[in-house]
């Protein structure tokens, strides 16, 4: 397969981005990310995107395209829940690779809190999230509600505590209290986890993210071109993908996850060991998932990933540093993009860039997103070339 | 009142026995296998859906309590469980543990089954109270 690389990279602050539309944000990012790869719009000849909630197209990625003033020979706009991300850059890949195209532009935004509210963006996840439509929404899931189901469980079987959920909340934010573009910034404490309301037992406001207006862009091409261009590449060294299912009713684990098998994947495609990862990205839209999934990621022993992350064994300083960024729970989620985020701190971790929050001389970054309730995993490699 | 599922559904034939009082829920004819959520029955054995009338027992495998609906239909009834129930029959369902008080619901705890109205005269729904 043709050796391919991001080349350039575009993210705003997360949060609250009121004035803009969705499609400007779209603009606003792929744009920036274009001239962050020293490329001009004119040479984009595949656009990728989803479609945000806040504002439906027919094809998003061609709506986009046409306000922009380009007319790409691709315009797809896919769906790949908290996976998207590795699904994009996987399928820029594949297009490059194929010879289909040179320059993939992805875009990847969302304003769940501006422009469709937070309430009517929440109720819209329980009705055609995750919760089965048919078997599921009759009774009153919330999101939280299913997540709060493995919590539970994971605390049964394991002795897990609130501790153990403090510790992912704790963890993500002060590493956001370092980033300029994080949508929680105030210092967090237990005191103040523990303060924080009730939404569905066991979680609490804190372990869920917060809903934040963003998301990212990112230009792949080939690796060989992508050498000529402004920034050093982050080489895509492999990619991998599995699922259970998508509904909690159908799992056949509420505690464990196929996470692990897409991350073996990933790493057998580029020819990895798990101890070559220098840096995770790990999906955590509750702090319950990033628990689980740093485990089926193959970072901590089952059970133990609470007492893993008060050992400071993934602070930025530590063995395997996780989510420096603040993850979802304290970068933000922006709705349908949740998960970008993840990849663009692999980039600038890569690159160097990433200034109070550097990791000491990263060559490997793993990127995990996941769809729905430990449904779906997308696992991404990426490497100094 | 619940609000009815949406009808023309796989899952009809399960709600309009409940709006009679039974549990009725599919299983592949040929292996036996539970098809919940509802699923097809592959046709390379001759399987086929076939609807059982169930027993009412089951056990709670976790749950968690809503203390923020987001529903409107939900909006006054918090806080309320939502909870996986294996039933005895061998399927494992989402639904709710009603007439208690949330804090006494417990993983393992044996539930059985009840049925409740919806807004479809036609449709009903199970939820489950703990026994004893």
């Amino acid at each position: 397969m043709t050796a391919t690389a991001i080349a350039g990279i575009a993210e705003l602050p997360q949060g609250r981005m009121p004035g803009v539309t969705p499609m400007a944000l779209h603009d606003r990012l792929a744009r920036m990310a274009i001239a962050d790869a020293g490329l001009r719009v004119q040479d984009v000849d595949a656009v990728i995107t989803l479609s945000p909630r806040s504002d439906p197209y027919l094809i998003h990625a061609a709506a986009l395209a046409e306000f922009m003033g380009i007319a790409p020979p691709v315009a797809l706009t896919v769906e790949g829940g908290g996976a998207a991300p590795a699904v994009m850059v996987d399928m820029a890949r594949m297009m490059i690779g194929g010879g289909r195209a040179n320059t993939v532009l992805i875009v990847s935004a969302d304003m769940p809190l501006s422009v469709v509210s937070r309430g009517s963006y929440i109720q819209t996840l329980a009705d055609a999230g995750p919760v089965h439509p048919d078997i599921e929404r009759p009774f009153g899931p919330t999101v939280p509600a299913l997540f709060g189901i493995c919590t539970r469980a994971y605390m049964h079987e394991f002795g897990a505590t609130e501790a153990d959920l403090a510790a992912a909340s704790l963890h993500d934010r002060a590493n956001a209290l370092d980033h300029p573009n994080a949508h929680m910034r105030k210092p967090l404490d237990m005191a103040g986890y523990l303060a924080s309301p009730m939404i569905a037992d066991p979680l609490r406001m804190l372990d869920c993210t917060p809903v934040s207006d963003g998301g990212a862009a990112v230009v792949v091409t080939s690796l060989e071109r992508a050498r000529d261009l402004r920034h050093k590449p982050a080489k895509v060294l492999g990619a991998g993908f599995a699922m259970n299912q998508l509904h909690l009713s159908a799992a056949t684990s509420l505690t464990a996850s196929c996470a692990g098998t897409a991350s073996d994947r990933a790493l057998a495609q580029a020819g990895l060991q798990h101890a070559d990862i220098d840096i995770g990205l790990v999906y955590d839209c509750f702090t319950i998932a990033l628990l689980i999934n740093l485990e089926d990621l193959g970072f901590a022993p089952k059970g133990q990933a609470g007492a893993a992350l008060r050992s400071g064994l993934f602070d930025r300083a530590g063995r395997i540093p996780i989510n420096p960024h603040g993850g979802l729970l304290s970068h933000g989620y922006p709705g349908r993009a949740a998960g970008i985020g993840n990849l663009i701190e692999a980039v600038v971790q890569l690159r160097g860039d990433a200034g109070a929050r550097q990791v000491k001389d990263p060559q490997v970054t793993l990127t995990h997103g996941m769809g729905g309730v430990f449904a779906t995993h997308g696992v991404l490699l990426l490497g100094r070339s | 009142m619940y609000s009815a599922p949406r009808n023309g559904r796989e899952a009809t034939p399960h709600w309009q026995a409940a709006r009679q009082g039974i549990l009725r829920l599919p299983f592949n004819s040929v292996t036996g296998a539970p098809a919940w959520p509802p699923s097809s029955a592959p046709t390379n054995d001759g399987g086929t859906i076939e609807w059982r009338d169930c027993p009412t027992g089951g056990t709670i495998v976790s749950f968690s309590i809503v203390r923020r609906p987001v529903q409107p239909e939900w909006q006054d009834k918090a806080p309320y469980v939502v909870a996986l129930i294996d039933l005895d029959a061998g399927i494992r369902m989402l639904s709710n543990i009603v007439d208690c008080d949330p804090e006494t619901v417990a993983i393992g705890a044996r539930v059985q089954c009840q049925f409740v109205e919806t807004t479809d005269p036609e449709l009903g729904l199970p939820v489950f109270r703990l026994e004893g």
